[in-house]
């Protein structure tokens, strides 16, 4: 190989999603998957990616994205070309947006609010590769059971439902409080007088659980929307996301991944996460500067972001106890 | 464990007793006793409580049956289930 072909392959590689092997020369190729899904037949060509330039094996990374290893630096321009007539491109690594994350969604879990991976594929488009302070990622999860762990993200989100009763086709049942996820927390109670469900919404967590079991569609949507995290991490240094707002639209993701991903460059020194930063900085410049009056929360939360402040919960049921 | 007994209670044409039988399971054996009843007829299930009284209720609004009580039975539940559609 020349010393041309390899500069080239080296400015190829710049470009991300390439990460150095302890053998020499060789390397992982992190190809991009967004949303969680990828086509079966972009899955098949990976594979045979895998087979000629790898090792036989894709690892499945814990962004969702897909990992070739054993790539011979010599081979990168070949590689390139074949990953290109496949229809696939390359992920990223260092400090930049990260392929977005979510689960499956409202479209295939019955616990689903949001269309996450829909939302995540949107959003990857418009904001994948920018350059940041340091790395920046993103999850959509479908609702509060959080499978994409939004709690962890720079910016985390999960979908939320606010439950509303239609008086006269209740039965009363009694099936959604018994079920209420706000355990014990008597967020939906029987009142005995009237034998309806009574819901105190400065208790409830927006499951959607009383809507989903009611025999009679009784329970009824009132709003759904987003719950918001940003600043949260995993690594040497965990840091618990923030709870920052609630029942936010579709569209007003995307309007917060870009102003806190501009916040964060603007704010953030080099190498700082966001979660640092807001630290740093202090969380009121930051809700000053990015929420302003249009996001807010639902209650005050408590610092996990999963109850409402001052709300204790008992356990009611066998399978809450472990 | 999953036995249908052959004498059905007085609100139900048929019953089938649940106990024990984990999801999704649970509901298929419902739903293979459905298949066998006529539209307008009702299916008595006793069910646990847990994952199966989360998931069945839902299950049974999803394919497109009423259902009719829920009624709780010591640590379990009873659900009237009818018919309502092939």
């Amino acid at each position: 190989m020349s010393t041309d072909e390899m500069k080239m392959d080296v400015r190829q590689m710049k470009s991300g999603g390439f990460i150095k092997q302890p053998e020499k020369d060789t390397f992982v190729a992190r190809i991009h998957v967004y949303g969680g899904n990828i086509e079966a037949d972009k899955l098949l060509k990976a594979a045979e990616l895998s087979r000629k330039y790898g090792r036989g094996y894709l690892h499945l990374t814990f962004q969702q994205s897909l990992e070739i290893t054993g790539l011979d630096v010599s081979r990168v321009s070949e590689f390139y070309k074949d990953l290109d007539a496949a229809g696939l491109t390359m992920a990223n690594c260092g400090p930049k947006i990260r392929a977005m994350t979510a689960c499956q969604g409202c479209k295939v879990n019955p616990y689903g609010v949001v269309d996450a991976p829909g939302l995540a594929a949107q959003a990857d488009k418009m904001f994948f590769g920018r350059e940041m302070p340091a790395k920046f990622k993103v999850a959509y999860s479908g609702c509060p059971i959080g499978c994409p762990n939004p709690q962890e993200n720079d910016i985390g989100f999960h979908g939320m439902v606010e439950p509303e009763l239609d008086a006269g086709l209740c039965n009363g049942c009694t099936l959604c409080a018994r079920l209420c996820t706000s355990r014990g927390g008597d967020c939906l109670v029987m009142d005995e007088k009237t034998n309806l469900p009574v819901r105190d919404d400065s208790k409830c967590v927006y499951c959607g659980e009383c809507i989903y079991c009611c025999p009679t569609l009784a329970m009824k949507t009132k709003r759904a929307g987003h719950a918001v995290y940003v600043g949260g991490k995993h690594g040497r240094f965990p840091r618990w996301a923030n709870r920052v707002a609630d029942f936010v639209s579709d569209e007003d993701t995307f309007e917060l991944i870009e102003k806190v991903s501009t916040w964060y460059k603007t704010n953030a020194k080099r190498g700082e996460r966001l979660g640092t930063a807001i630290d740093r900085l202090g969380l009121n410049k930051f809700r000053k500067e990015v929420l302003g009056d249009k996001y807010k929360t639902a209650h005050k939360w408590d610092r996990e972001g999963s109850r409402p402040e001052g709300v204790k919960y008992r356990v009611l049921h066998t399978w809450d106890s472990e | 464990m999953n036995k249908e007994m052959s004498k059905p209670p007085m609100q139900a044409d048929r019953f089938l007793d649940l106990s024990g039988v984990a999801c999704p399971t649970n509901w298929v054996h419902a739903k293979l006793v459905l298949e066998e009843m006529e539209i307008g007829q009702r299916l008595e299930v006793l069910l646990d409580d847990g994952e199966p009284i989360r998931n069945v209720p839902r299950s049974v609004k999803d394919d497109g049956h009423k259902l009719i009580t829920v009624k709780p039975d010591g640590d379990q539940f009873r659900l009237i289930i009818e018919k309502a559609t092939e």
